[in-house]
Order: structure tokens, then C-alpha cells, then sequence
């Protein structure tokens, strides 16, 4: 089995500060990815703007309160607002985060960590079916960035990662700086974790800055993709052929001509791997 | 180590572990058991990883409520805003998905809190900030335009029942707080004023945000068109304020602003 997702080239986040450049329609880029949650909304100029994304370029909806991992119940109310979402956008897919952010109805607004043992394995892989079937499509899983792991781990994060996409039967959306930062900060090969990731599983890719803290790499998607993370990107390349790439960028928002060049790169450098330099410059 | 704890016991003692006290403090409340279950390792050891995700915790919160409430802010400045937002946000769990509901609760805490009330106006500032935040999302709806009230018979209009739009809030402050509110917005520090009933309408038209401050005479006449009454049995306001004739004239300019302010829906039809 497969990611069953169109291949859209690269995009980039939508993010308020472009909301203009979206209106007047010169904001030009292969795809929009959208955060579910902040189009959640009863009218406004938000979705005047996912309107016209929309009718300009393909959309994706990118979630950040699904809570796969949660133990608490799925939230209907959220999961029957995101089916009308989809229904009402009909993006090319739909992704969450291989994550849990709320508990005992009290949600954290963060992507927090889970232990990869056997249980939370077929918890989140019942939980991933549950919201495939009630949209009727298949989603995308990303992994998160993270600054802890559990000691009663029984397998590296990307055996969970992919388990959790063969027995639910999601694509994977393979966040290349969130493996490096994840890596830097528990200690593993980020190569290894990607090459470790069945190729045909993985629909999209997410490229984002981070902030070095000293102790710690923490996941700002602030600043350009950093050079060992365009490195990995190529890696990633290599080993899955072309995929739909998206650059986040969420703190210190830049101009939409800044953003939309990040895009590029990412373009030229997925030309350069797969087609070598003669296709770069073709 | 004990047995292993299950997946549901592990969120629970982690969310309380970073969400049960803000600031420096949250590390004091970290759970033992929990810290036993982290893997400690290079530079971090598990408190300090566990405080990563505590200080984040109270950051992205504290960062939207800076920004719903950027008036109410520039009052206090940043660090009194930060320990009062801090005491609301112990106290008010977000229990929605969506981060946007996060400040839904903040006026009446202010109202509430025994500290703040030495600043009595706040509440009410943070009510005009939090009517501004409900209405830039409110559902849409076509507004009345002025052709479309030409077309209907003048005889006809005392008959009409009228709608404002969803995205209108009416507030009545004990304080001018939308002077408040302006002045914040140009950077200037809030002075003490003197409490002034005061009643506005906050609307959206198109894309943009709105305030106004209403008199006597058009918030009755609002409010009663509000509670379903029709135009000219609101309008009877005017025989307290106007003589007779300026009343039907000053009850079409009334309308007319309205109208241009894109806050009524289009009218039902005469009875």
C-alpha cells in the first residue's frame, strides 16, 4: 500500500502577513498549506483569503489539534468542523501530527511527546482509522520535533512512525527539520531515520528553521532552513523521488518574495538530485 | 523503577507537570514518577527537558493573549500584564481546540480580580478588545445597502423589522474606553480618567474592525430594533429627545449611518 496524494511541487505556509498578497493574487506559489484550525471559523477575512488561495493553487489542511496520541475521546465537534472544512476547500490531502495535545479535556496547544511502546502504537493506529474513515480520505501523519523521549520506548520514533502508516494505512508527511532537531537533541542519526521511513508512505515534506539554544535545538520555524537540514532534505530526495515540499516559517514571518524563494530552493535542489545539474538549469 | 505506567496515566502526569504552575515555579511541580520515565541525556537532564515544554506551555498562551488584549498591555506594560495573564491562564484551562478562545474569560477575571480592580477600567477595555476579536471572525452576512431600502415604498418603512448583522457588538462600559482604546493605539499611556457611562456598537465591514460610540437616543433605538421591533416603534425613542418633526428625519439619518456602517441585514418583509 501507498500515499495516495498528488504530487503538487513546492509550496509554501499560509500565513497572515501574506493575506494581501493572496487577495490581489500575486502571491504565485505551486501549492498553499493551511493551518486547519485558524479557518475553524464562523466568516471573516480569514476565509475570504482560503477562498482565493484556493481558486489560485491546490490547498492542503495541515492540523495541529487533532491529538492522535490523546487518550481522551476524539473531539467530534473538532473532527466534524475539520470533515466540513475538507468538504467545503476539498484540499489535496489532510495531515496531523504523530503527537498528543490534550487530556482529560484540557488542551495544551503543543505537540507533545509519546512513548513509542506497543500500546500507544495501536492506540494511535485505531485513532488514525477513526478520523481516515469519518473524513472519508486518507491523511498524513508528521513526525514532531521533540525534547524528551521515554525511558519504556520499545523502537526508535520512525519504526512507530512506520508502523503507525502500514496497520492505519496514512501516508507520512516526513518533517526533515523536525528529525533534525529531534536527532540533535536525543542523540540519533537523522539519516537514519529518514532512510528507515517506507518511501512510498511519505506524501509531503516540511522544511522550517530552527533555534540553537545552547543546550538544545528548539523547533521556531524561524530563519532560513539551515545548511545540514537542506542536506538532509537531500537526502530524504534520494531516497523517496519527488515530493510535494513545503516551507513553514511561522516566527519573524518574511516578505512572500522570501518565503516563495526558500520554496524555490528547495525546487532547485530536489531538480538537482533527481535530474542532476543539466535539469537545474534546463 | 515501578510498573510502567499507562499511556492515558503518563499524559496526565505530564500535562499537570507543566500546566499546574506558570513561570520559574513550573519545575517545583514536575512529577517524580513522570521524571523517572524521561530519558536524561547530553546537557539535559529530564527536569530540564520536561521544563522546555512547560515554559512553552505558558509562552504560547501568554502570546495570545498579548495579542487579543495588545490595549489592555500597553496599561499595565508587559511584566504586570505578564503576571496578571499568568494568574488568569492557572485558573482558565483551554478546553477548545483552537487557541482563539483562550482570552474568552479575561474581561470578567479582571472584574473579578482583587488585584486588578485598582485599575477599574481594564475590565471594560478588555471587553472592547475581546468584542473586536469576536466580530473579525463573526459570520458573514450581505448588508442592507441604501438602494435597497429606496426600493421599498417610504410609507412602508415604520413596518420594517430590521437585523443587525453577526458581526455587531453592543457594550455598555462604565468608563469611555474606546478613547482608552485609541490612546493605547497610539502608544500613549493610559491616564487616569474619569468613569463616564459610556454604550458602543463594534462591527465589521468587509475585512475591518469597528468602534463607535452611541448616544442616548441611538442605542435605545438600537436596542429595541435589536429586540425585534419594528423601525417606527422604535423610532417612537424619538419623541424624548427631538420635537415631532425633526423625529421622522432624524430617525432616516440614524438609518442611514447604519446602513453605511454595513451593520443591518436586510429587512423582512412589511407587516
Amino acid at each position: 500500500m501507498a500515499c495516495r496524494v498528488p504530487y503538487l511541487g513546492h509550496g509554501v505556509g499560509l500565513r497572515t502577513k501574506h493575506y494581501p498578497r493572496v487577495l490581489d493574487g500575486t502571491a504565485r506559489v505551486d501549492w498553499f498549506e493551511a493551518i486547519s484550525e485558524n479557518f475553524m471559523i464562523p466568516g471573516g477575512r480569514p476565509l475570504a483569503v482560503l477562498e482565493r488561495a484556493r481558486a489560485d493553487a491546490p490547498l492542503v489542511l495541515h492540523g495541529v489539534s487533532l491529538s492522535l496520541g490523546s487518550t481522551d475521546p476524539l473531539n467530534e465537534v473538532y473532527v466534524q468542523e475539520l470533515a466540513e472544512l475538507t468538504r467545503r476547500f476539498e484540499p489535496a490531502w489532510v495531515s496531523d501530527h504523530l503527537c498528543w495535545g490534550s487530556i482529560d479535556g484540557h488542551y495544551a496547544h503543543d505537540l507533545l511527546p509519546l512513548p513509542f511502546t506497543e500500546e500507544a502504537l495501536a492506540h494511535v493506529v485505531a485513532r488514525v482509522g477513526a478520523v481516515q474513515e469519518r473524513l472519508g480520505r486518507q491523511i498524513l501523519v508528521e513526525n514532531v520535533s521533540s525534547y524528551l523521549a521515554f525511558a519504556h520506548s520499545v523502537m526508535p520514533e520512525w519504526e512507530f512512525l512506520a508502523e503507525v502508516a502500514e496497520r492505519a494505512d496514512c501516508g507520512i508527511l516526513l518533517d526533515v527539520n523536525n528529525v533534525y532537531v529531534s536527532a540533535a537533541n536525543h542523540g540519533f542519526r537523522a539519516e537514519a531515520y529518514v532512510t528507515a521511513l517506507p518511501r512510498r508512505r511519505i506524501g509531503q515534506i516540511h522544511l522550517a528553521g530552527h533555534t540553537d539554544k545552547g543546550t538544545h535545538l528548539l523547533d521556531t520555524h524561524e530563519g532560513h532552513v539551515s545548511a545540514p537540514v537542506w542536506e538532509l532534505y537531500r537526502l530524504a530526495v534520494r531516497h523517496c523521488g519527488p515530493v510535494s515540499t513545503l516551507v513553514e516559517w511561522d516566527e519573524g514571518v518574511p516578505e512572500f518574495d522570501l518565503l516563495r524563494a526558500e520554496a524555490e530552493c528547495a525546487r532547485a535542489i530536489e531538480a538537482e538530485v533527481l535530474h542532476g545539474a543539466h535539469a537545474q538549469s534546463a | 523503577m515501578g510498573p510502567m505506567p499507562s499511556l492515558r496515566e503518563l499524559q496526565m502526569r505530564f500535562l499537570r507537570s507543566i500546566a499546574d504552575a506558570p513561570g520559574p515555579a513550573a519545575s517545583d511541580s514536575f512529577d517524580a514518577r513522570l521524571l523517572e520515565l524521561v530519558r536524561g541525556q547530553g546537557r539535559l537532564g529530564a527536569a530540564k527537558r520536561l521544563d522546555i515544554y512547560a515554559q512553552m506551555y505558558w509562552a504560547r498562551l501568554l502570546d495570545v493573549l498579548r495579542e487579543d488584549f495588545s490595549r489592555v498591555v500597553v496599561c499595565l506594560g508587559t511584566e504586570r500584564f505578564t503576571e496578571i495573564a499568568l494568574g488568569y491562564l492557572a485558573g482558565n484551562r483551554s478546553v477548545r481546540p483552537s487557541v482563539r478562545h483562550t482570552g474568552a474569560c479575561f474581561a470578567e477575571f479582571l472584574a473579578g480580580d482583587a488585584e486588578v480592580r485598582t485599575w477599574p477600567f481594564l475590565s471594560d477595555l478588555a471587553r472592547l478588545e475581546w468584542a473586536r476579536v469576536e466580530v473579525f471572525d463573526a459570520p458573514d452576512a450581505e448588508p442592507l445597502r441604501v438602494a435597497q431600502l429606496q426600493a421599498i415604498p417610504a410609507a412602508d418603512w415604520p413596518g420594517l423589522t430590521f437585523k443587525l448583522i453577526p458581526a455587531v457588538r453592543l457594550l455598555h462600559c462604565g468608563w469611555p474606553v474606546h478613547e482608552i482604546w485609541a490612546r493605547a493605539g497610539d502608544g500613549g499611556l493610559c491616564e487616569p480618567m474619569r468613569p463616564a457611562e459610556t454604550h458602543l456598537r463594534v462591527w465589521r465591514d468587509g475585512f475591518t474592525v469597528y468602534q463607535a460610540s452611541m448616544d442616548a437616543i441611538e442605542r435605545l433605538v438600537l436596542e429595541r430594533i435589536v429586540a425585534g421591533e419594528s423601525f417606527g416603534a422604535a423610532c417612537e425613542t424619538f419623541a424624548r429627545g427631538v420635537t415631532a418633526e425633526d423625529a421622522p428625519g432624524e430617525a432616516a439619518k440614524l438609518l442611514l449611518r447604519w446602513i453605511e456602517d454595513g451593520i443591518l441585514e436586510s429587512p423582512s418583509a412589511p407587516r
